[in-house]
């Protein structure tokens, strides 16, 4: 989420530029880009902490309403412990895991159903129904099918994932231009080659936005998930902690979530937009 | 036969295929307690409904949803909107609502039940969190997204600032204001199955949590069933009203 | 120059880069519009000549010297300087044409019924009088720019800012346009600064025609008075001959363009 006014500046400026500094200037946009970035960050983590102080200070109950201090030294001991890495990794394999798996299928039902009407007719109804079952609902179910082990948790993660993909492939699949399509077959393609030559590249943005909004749903799935079928992840720490009242190790992993979730999606970007800048021009 | 029909028919075909699959399976090879079959679902839905208790579950999860997402759909929309308008504010707000993106609306169950305790209010709060981050952020999109020209044109026609945001701002961010009331409707539910599982007796989540003890498969099957229609119906709604009521916002 | 109706007097303005050197789009603009004319602004793109409007309109503001109108300084929007952009992005979709009309009346709190009395005028006045109930979106890229004019037309501003408007029509729509204007402007006596990089257009138009200098900080080149009869034909002899001429001194700024784009490269 660039601000737009800043967008619409940074184009005048290209459109009205054309000196020769421009590829200095250019350099000289992306650090001050940086610099900025960072800034707000910065300033945006300052005053979070700053309220978040005054806060507990006014509840006045570091039980139920930990302070930043008193919530960091508990994070200290928590990774002292080896708990919060341990956490976290097992989120994160759980996570990603399913995220993958999920990814994979609704990618290629998505593909399927956008480039074939018989199929696209057959699963419609099936797909438009189980789509709207939060996956949520399903955890009681996954733990009589898959046990208490792992394969819960990631069926319920590639739940999450599948329907979100799979309708963004579909779209994107819709959404290739009809000309590019025609212009592929008059330069004699079969249909094997206009699919992976033309429709797979054109719906390739749509599939990594599919997967970008599936990233977040399998975070919340997840901690749903582990706060009531789980012995270890963040959460069952946020869940768990509960009953021995520790509101800072509650925070210390909502904490953790909030900052591996900016970083797994960030990483998302970056990767896809590096590995795949060509795809995203149309 | 026309296209439609045809597709129509294609997908009925389909989705009987599933049932009956679905049936000769569990009859033949599985017992209620992994996975009942259909015929098995509809008949316990028929008679816990018989019961009225069926009516009172759905009674209180659609309350909790309900009032929750109203306070959260009115407070996320004066939020984005007021937020969207500063530039200020742009620049201040962008970093925090990133990052509390990825904190799932789920965890804040805990430190709520902790706060608020078991009761209803846990879960309006609960509820209405959900909904007030997806309406902000999609509202706050859809300001920040506005076309220059269109604030441009009213200012040089004469706008003052109140006018501005009355006439031009409030307009664009309508479409962005639903977007964000469907999807907040959908985490909604997510989150309402989670509390109710953990803390509630009653509603939804509560009976699909609850069979496990009851030992009573079945009505976990209906809840999902139900939840299902009820999210697949608040979404048509959404669609039906965009398209309807509001579809002259949606063009450019 | 000093004394114009509209009156730019050595104005500069300038992108600020950063850390880097500023990018100056302007340096030094003198312009001069008298009451009631309408004066063509020609240029190689990117020469800034949609700053000097965007300026005049008060959505930018000079870093340097001084611009007036009507010997008072332009310090933001007004009603008495309104635009007509270039794309349709600046119509209301959610309004219908009609209501995109009264959108400047309503600002001011004129009552509901004479609204819709000028309105109604206004559209009758570019033809559209039968289409006031439908949308934007429902009207080609021609209706939408003469509901566009009609909508500033309506605010009865003295001065019309008009930023390439016909730039995005078919040629024939926009020849079509290009007439109507010229009658309405006659009929109004309305002063009307408008921005093309189309010499054709530019000579139809104009009383007088500025051409810029290629940027950076650039400023006004040549003037040039469109003295041809109107209704204008673009066979008429004499329409040649100043297409010409402007041609010649235009390509000489397109040729340092594109000069200087390939040295960069």
């Amino acid at each position: 989420m660039t601000s737009s006014s800043d967008a619409l500046a940074a184009t005048a400026r290209a459109a009205e530029s054309g000196g020769p500094a421009r590829t200095r200037a250019a350099v000289m946009k992306r650090v001050r880009g940086t610099v900025s970035l960072v800034l707000r960050y910065a300033v945006a983590a300052a005053a979070i902490g700053l309220a978040w102080e005054l806060f507990s200070v006014r509840f006045d109950s570091p039980v139920l309403f930990p302070g930043p201090a008193k919530t960091a030294a508990r994070a200290v001991e928590l990774i002292e412990e080896g708990r919060l890495q341990s956490d976290i990794l097992i989120s994160l394999r759980r996570i990603l895991i399913g995220f993958a798996i999920g990814s994979l299928v609704g990618a290629l039902a998505g593909l399927a159903m956008g480039s074939s009407r018989l199929i696209a007719d057959l699963f419609r109804p099936l797909v438009n129904f189980f789509r709207f079952i939060a996956p949520t609902a399903w955890i009681a179910t996954a733990m009589v099918w898959f046990g208490l082990g792992e394969a819960s948790k990631i069926s319920l993660i590639i739940y999450a994932t599948v329907f979100v993909v799979l309708l963004s492939s579909m779209i994107g699949v819709g959404a290739v231009a009809p000309n590019k399509i025609r212009a592929a077959r008059c330069l004699g393609a079969t249909d094997r080659q206009i699919f992976f030559l033309v429709t797979l590249p054109g719906a390739l943005t749509y599939v990594l936005t599919g997967m970008r909004m599936a990233l977040m749903n399998a975070f919340m799935t997840v901690v749903a998930a582990e706060m009531i079928a789980a012995e270890a992840g963040l959460g069952f720490l946020i869940y768990n902690s509960r009953q021995w009242m520790e509101t800072d190790s509650i925070f210390v992993g909502m904490l953790a979530l909030g900052i591996v979730g900016l970083i797994a999606d960030r990483l998302f970007v970056l990767v896809s937009r590096t590995l795949l800048r060509r795809f995203s021009f149309h | 036969m026309s296209a439609t029909r045809k597709s129509f028919y294609r997908g009925a075909a389909c989705v009987v295929a599933f049932l009956v699959l679905w049936e000769a399976g569990a009859r033949l090879f599985l017992v209620p307690a992994v996975l009942p079959a259909p015929s098995q679902i509809a008949a316990e839905l028929v008679s816990y409904a018989a019961t009225g208790k069926l009516g009172y579950d759905l009674l209180m999860s659609g309350q909790r949803v309900l009032v929750g997402f109203a306070i959260g759909s009115l407070l996320g929309a004066t939020l984005g909107l007021l937020l969207g308008s500063f530039k200020a504010s742009q620049w201040l707000l962008e970093p925090p609502l990133q990052f509390f993106r990825f904190i799932p609306p789920i965890a804040w169950l805990t430190p709520v039940l902790i706060w608020f305790g078991i009761g209803e209010s846990g879960k309006y709060v609960l509820i209405a969190y959900t909904t007030t981050f997806m309406v902000m952020i999609n509202t706050y999109a859809g300001v920040v997204g506005i076309r220059q020209n269109q604030l441009r044109a009213a200012r040089c026609l004469g706008a003052t600032r109140w006018q501005a945001f009355r006439l031009v701002i409030i307009p664009t961010a309508l479409p962005h204001i639903l977007n964000g009331m469907q999807i907040g409707m959908a985490n909604s539910l997510q989150t309402l199955v989670v509390a109710e599982m953990l803390a509630a007796n009653e509603g939804l989540g509560f009976l699909i949590i609850n069979s496990r003890i009851s030992l009573s498969t079945e009505l976990a099957y209906v809840a999902i069933f139900l939840l299902g229609v009820i999210g697949f119906l608040a979404d048509s709604s959404f669609r039906a009203f965009a398209a309807r009521v509001a579809w002259k916002y949606k063009l450019a | 120059m000093a004394g114009s109706y509209i009156d730019f007097s050595q104005v500069d303005f300038r992108y600020d880069a950063g850390l880097g050197p500023p990018n100056w789009i302007l340096k030094g603009l003198d312009l001069g519009i008298e009451r009631g004319e309408f004066y063509v602004l020609l240029g190689p793109s990117g020469c800034g000549k949609t700053t000097a409007l965007n300026l005049l309109a008060g959505f930018e503001h000079v870093h340097g010297g001084s611009l007036t109108v009507g010997g008072r300084p332009v310090t933001a929007p007004g009603v008495d300087r309104v635009v007509i952009f270039q794309g349709d992005d600046s119509l209301y979709g959610w309004l219908t044409a009609q209501e995109n009309v009264e959108f400047g009346l309503k600002l001011a709190g004129v009552p509901a019924g004479e609204r819709r009395r000028k309105a109604q005028q206004q559209l009758d006045f570019v033809g559209l009088g039968k289409q006031g109930h439908k949308f934007p979106s429902q009207l080609s890229g021609g209706m939408k720019q003469r509901i566009q004019i009609a909508r500033a037309l309506v605010c009865e501003s003295p001065i019309l800012l008009m930023d390439e408007p016909f730039a995005a029509l078919d040629a024939q729509t926009r020849a079509i346009l290009q007439d109507e204007l010229t009658t309405i402007q006659q009929r109004t006596a309305s002063t009307v600064l408008f921005i093309t990089h189309d010499i054709g257009e530019a000579i139809i138009l104009a009383d007088r025609v500025g051409i810029m200098r290629s940027g950076p900080g650039s400023a006004l080149k040549e003037e040039i008075e469109i003295a041809l009869p109107r209704p204008r034909r673009r066979g008429d002899p004499a329409f040649g001959a100043l297409y010409d001429r402007i041609h010649a001194i235009l390509s000489e700024e397109v040729t340092r363009v594109l000069r200087r784009e390939q040295a960069s490269q």
